[in-house]
């Protein structure tokens, strides 16, 4: 079951490989940043699921709003000579760090839990060291 | 619980995917730009110039031909207003012989054309055998000598301010470059200019001693010569082209 998603991944990527589709080179910069954009989601998704406060309709639409926004911004920075795209990095870069580090705190609070067999809950530690 | 959690499997599937391929293309796009950014570079610049370089070369083409267009309008006007008047008429006459020398115009005639070739080398000196641009230059001068009226090589005129150059391999007339064969042709009274090139001792005779490959000077009743052309024209379109 939880296998799903990364064979999900694999036959994207597969399907990306076997169909022959190009973007023009002057559109790479805002797929680059879609894909930025889908990283960060996927991961807040795997947060909120370990957080217990995933929401299927949030998380579909974060998913597909966040990339079309993340790509509009792109594009409005190009408009106007501004490297809005950088903020977009920066955004999704630093959510997606944070992310990743609550995620491998969580994982790690499980672990401990699971052997020391304290008491169940789910408890977190405050969250102070990133 | 387990409805929430076959909700996030599933929508975690479907992201994946949208995900997976989207990674896909970009790392495909990218690795393409990485194995030939150069050459698609150059490839695209030359692409572009070989569009000009044909573009101009049409326009180029088209202006000549208008040229000639307007150059045979202006003639044919001449000759009308030429009229009764006689001293009107000889004053014509004087200018379109003047024409005929500057090649301004294309003429048709009677002449004689001669056909030069590189000779087989049989040892010795090389370049003996070679026909140079001093061997086609003294043939042309001595058709002028003999009273040529008009003279074109491969097609191209040659006037007052032509010049014949050796370019390496080739022959520049008129700044086009021309190889061998040489084909000489000049429009004036056949037999004087026959006998011209042909006179013992004469030019041709010093080249087949040579080596060089001559053809005997044919008498053609019927000559054809495009107007003097300056640059270099596309695909030679102005030229009467060897037997006119």
């Amino acid at each position: 079951m939880i296998w799903l998603p990364v064979l999900g991944l694999i036959l994207g990527v597969g399907i990306g490989f076997a169909v022959n589709v190009t973007i023009p080179v002057a559109y790479s910069s805002y797929l680059s940043i879609a894909i930025l954009a889908a990283l960060d989601t996927v991961f807040g998704g795997i947060r909120a699921s370990m957080e217990k406060t995933f929401d299927g309709a949030v998380f579909l639409s974060g998913f597909f709003f966040n990339t079309l926004v993340a790509a509009l911004l792109a594009y409005i920075g190009v408009q106007l000579g501004v490297d809005l795209y950088l903020a977009a990095v920066v955004a999704f870069g630093v959510r997606l760090f944070q992310n990743i580090a609550v995620i491998r705190r969580i994982a790690f609070n499980r672990m401990h839990t699971r052997r020391t067999r304290a008491p169940e809950g789910g408890h977190l530690p405050p969250a102070d060291s990133r | 619980m387990i409805a929430t959690r076959t909700k996030l499997t599933l929508s975690l599937t479907v992201v994946a995917v949208v995900l997976g391929f989207m990674i896909s293309v970009q790392y495909k796009q990218q690795a393409s730009a990485r194995v030939t950014p150069v050459p698609m570079a150059r490839d695209t610049d030359e692409q572009r110039m070989v569009t000009q370089l044909d573009a101009l070369k049409q326009a180029n083409a088209q202006a000549q031909k208008e040229l000639a267009d307007i150059t045979s309008k202006l003639s044919v006007y001449e000759k009308q207003s030429a009229g009764s008047d006689g001293s009107l008429k000889q004053l014509q006459q004087v200018l379109q012989d003047e024409r005929i020398l500057a090649g301004l115009t294309a003429v048709t005639g009677p002449g004689v054309s001669v056909t030069l070739m590189d000779g087989v080398a049989k040892g010795g000196d090389v370049s003996q055998y070679l026909t140079h641009d001093w061997d086609i230059r003294s043939v042309i001068n001595e058709l002028f000598t003999a009273g040529a009226e008009a003279v074109s090589i491969n097609g191209y005129r040659v006037v007052a301010t032509s010049g014949v150059f050796c370019t390496g391999p080739v022959v520049r007339v008129n700044d086009h470059r021309i190889g061998a064969p040489f084909v000489i042709q000049a429009i004036g009274d056949p037999q004087t200019l026959k006998s011209a090139l042909t006179q013992q001792g004469g030019v041709l005779d010093a080249l087949r001693q040579r080596g060089v490959n001559v053809s005997d000077p044919q008498i053609q009743q019927v000559i054809k010569m495009p107007p003097f052309t300056a640059g270099p024209t596309a695909g030679g379109d102005t030229s009467g082209d060897g037997e006119g």
